[in-house]
């Protein structure tokens, strides 16, 4: 269990993290959320250990965290970090041993995750002379070839095509479901709404929302997605409770008021036309974010 | 926590702690030696120094006259070839190397004075022939005349005296007495200023490249934001004593692969172009240089540390760099000339110009072993004082990010409370 325990961080200033505070649980997928400049990098630092806190602390298992846990802890930073000059596979098994693997396992390891992300062939190529996309692999395989009980990964997926997103996404999962924590940060709200368990929204260095994704839908103000055969959408604009999220064709999406009654929607709608679909929905995780946001 | 040697750790995955800080440092080190010394830079460098250090003993040796100068001696009459191998013997104890020619009679041998064929001829045993007068006793012709004069009115003495001739000619090579001096020879000192010249500057550019590698090294870690990861896994004064130790032994590598290269050179090509104690003079250079790159490396890591991106290495270290031309020149200018001088003394006890101004002393100048000892010492000890000092700057300024740190700046942060990197 990672706990984040009124964290404060000041840049001069700058309040860059403000009391923030939230847990997460072993073996999750947790997204982490924020517009730019809420404290994620911040915050993600301070768990590595790569920034001091101003007050607060950061558990890892009831306890504060210290450097005989963070050798545990795999971490990508936000802005990359390896040795250009330096061949693929030496780095990797040297940051593997840093990390306090034996040799043999950190040789074992090493070969696996590069066997996984397809960089066999240029294990013994320097990292400067790899592809960006390539070096972004490098990247990760060294925040996993340690096997860290808890991944930071910070904007881990920027930067990756489509394929590398799908690979590096079920690998995740497939880490977490082996016991492992991964707390990582994207601006991709449909990938992060796809792989993770719980996620955290922060906004200007505090908590705005924390929770299991599943919960935090449930508990928002549902979807409902009308569409009739002709291209009215006027009769939406007049009812009580329900605001217009989108409007294309005779398609209209709408969000509910808790209080407001279905049926009474549905009468609305086929008294301007024939009703084609007629679907409630929980609120995506991109509606819950701006929702927080903007309050 | 075991002594991972091999990392016994890691059976299991869970439970194990961060590595002992002597394995990471020394895993840091050999990381920084590796990479350094498989690089063709350093490979070139290496050679072109060790070239240069040839060179440097071979060139003069091969350019300046060291074979003696030779001189013809014409015999008239017989000569027992004990007599003619002490005549050739005292040739060797003035410096030179004496030819010996058999001449028919007197008349042919003072035709070949005349023309310049012999230089010096011995009639009979009972006297010498050259082809003018003397006026220089101290010239090559002068100094053989005066020993063959002695040497063969001794010989002859000794045989009417009834010594056989072998004795005779033991009693005339009878080793000579070893002569001490109360002061270093005058002849020696020239040898030794050049000596402690070369040394000066073989340590300058040294602790000027190491301490630059230092500075860029810490600075390419930073840049390339590799150091989160790094400092992720250990702490801050690992990394810094590892890098230091790894560039230290590199900067060893180049700097005893030049002495030595010299050393052998001036072996080969024989005696006479190092002085006596030479190798104590190269093993004291060693030594400062050791001592030297203490001192300067963690200043020139925490002066890295405050760049941002690659291209501030030059403007972080200059500082630096600057410190190290002046008590470069000032050991030059003054220290080589008069080493013995009060405020050269002096700066041979103060920890910055200690390893340059002492190293010259020890060499060039008459310093009793406990003043270099107790230098040494001094700057052993103000090193482990700015080595705390240096890495508290660096293991603060290393995480920060954003543009280059002013020094006063980040000494300052990194004494506020709180801001000892987590």
């Amino acid at each position: 269990m990672l706990e984040l325990d009124q964290l404060t961080k000041r840049y001069g200033a700058v309040t860059a993290l403000d009391g923030l505070t939230f847990d997460v649980a072993p073996g999750q997928m947790f997204g982490f959320l924020g517009a730019n400049g809420a404290g994620k990098t911040t915050a993600m630092r301070i768990v590595m250990g790569v920034a001091a806190t101003d007050g607060g602390e950061v558990r890892w298992n009831g306890h504060e965290v210290t450097q005989d846990d963070r050798v545990r802890f795999g971490y990508m930073p936000e802005e990359r970090g390896l040795y250009p000059k330096m061949q693929v596979r030496e780095q990797l098994v040297y940051l593997a041993r840093l990390h306090g693997l034996s040799a043999s396992r950190a040789q074992a390891n090493t070969d696996r995750w590069l066997a996984t992300f397809e960089l066999s062939q240029r294990a013994d190529s320097k990292v400067e002379e790899l592809s960006l996309g390539n070096q972004q692999r490098v990247q990760l395989a060294a925040a996993l070839v340690h096997e860290p009980d808890l991944l930071v990964l910070d904007e881990a997926f920027s930067g990756l095509d489509p394929i590398a997103v799908d690979t590096l996404g079920k690998m995740l999962l497939e880490h977490a479901g082996a016991g492992a924590t991964v707390l990582f940060s994207s601006h991709q709200l449909d990938l992060v709404e796809h792989l993770c368990d719980s996620v955290a929204i922060i906004d200007r260095g505090r908590l705005v929302m924390t929770g299991p994704l599943d919960d935090l839908r449930s508990s928002g103000r549902r979807r409902l997605v009308v569409e009739l055969g002709n291209a009215r959408t006027d009769w939406a604009d007049r009812l009580p409770g329900a605001e217009v999220l989108e409007r294309r064709g005779g398609r209209v999406v709408l969000r509910l008021d808790d209080d407001v009654d279905t049926q009474r929607v549905l009468r609305a709608a086929e008294s301007a036309g024939t009703v084609a679909r007629f679907a409630v929905e929980q609120p995506r995780l991109s509606e819950l974010f701006l929702e927080a946001v903007a309050a | 926590m075991s002594a991972a040697n091999d990392g016994d750790r890691a059976a299991t995955p869970a439970g194990a702690g961060a590595l002992p800080t002597g394995e990471g440092i020394r895993m840091i080190a050999a990381r920084e030696i590796r990479e350094r010394t498989r690089s063709r830079s350093f490979r070139i460098v290496t050679v072109v120094l060790i070239a240069i250090g040839i060179g440097a003993v071979a060139i003069p040796a091969a350019t300046s006259n060291s074979t003696p100068p030779v001189m013809d001696v014409g015999l008239v009459g017989s000569y027992p070839a004990v007599l003619q191998r002490t005549m050739t013997d005292v040739g060797g104890t003035v410096g030179v190397r004496v030819r010996l020619h058999h001449e028919r009679d007197l008349s042919a041998a003072e035709q070949a004075l005349r023309n310049g064929r012999l230089d010096l001829a011995v009639v009979d045993g009972r006297r010498l022939l050259v082809k003018s007068t003397i006026d220089q006793p101290t010239s090559n012709l002068g100094r053989l005349t005066a020993g063959l004069s002695r040497a063969i009115g001794l010989t002859r003495a000794l045989s009417e005296a009834g010594l056989p001739p072998d004795r005779a000619e033991r009693a005339l090579n009878a080793p000579p007495l070893p002569v001490g001096t109360v002061e270093h020879a005058a002849s020696d000192l020239p040898k030794r200023r050049a000596i402690a010249f070369a040394g000066l500057i073989l340590l300058y550019v040294s602790l000027v490249t190491y301490g630059g590698w230092v500075a860029v090294g810490v600075l390419e870690e930073k840049s390339s934001r590799i150091v989160e990861i790094l400092l992720s896994a250990v702490r801050p004064a690992t990394l810094l004593a590892g890098k230091v130790i790894g560039i230290g032994v590199c900067g060893l590598l180049q700097f005893s692969g030049i002495t030595i290269a010299a050393l052998l050179t001036a072996v080969a090509v024989g005696n006479g172009v190092l002085p006596s104690g030479s190798p104590l003079s190269i093993l004291s250079a060693l030594m400062w240089f050791l001592v030297g790159f203490a001192f300067y490396s963690s200043m020139y890591a925490a002066a890295g540390s405050l760049g941002s991106k690659s291209q501030d290495a030059q403007a972080v270290a200059a500082p630096l760099q600057v410190l190290l031309l002046l008590v470069y020149l000032l050991a030059i200018f003054t220290a080589l000339s008069t080493p013995d001088a009060p405020l050269i003394q002096v700066l041979s006890f103060f920890p910055p110009t200690a390893p340059m101004i002492m190293g010259v002393r020890a060499i060039a100048g008459n310093v009793p072993w406990w003043q270099i000892a107790i230098s040494v010492a001094l700057t052993l000890a103000a090193t482990l004082w700015l080595i705390r000092l240096a890495g508290r700057i660096y293991a603060h300024a290393i995480l920060r990010i954003g543009p280059r740190l002013k020094l006063r700046q980040a000494w300052r942060e990194a004494s506020e409370p709180g801001a000892a990197s987590g």
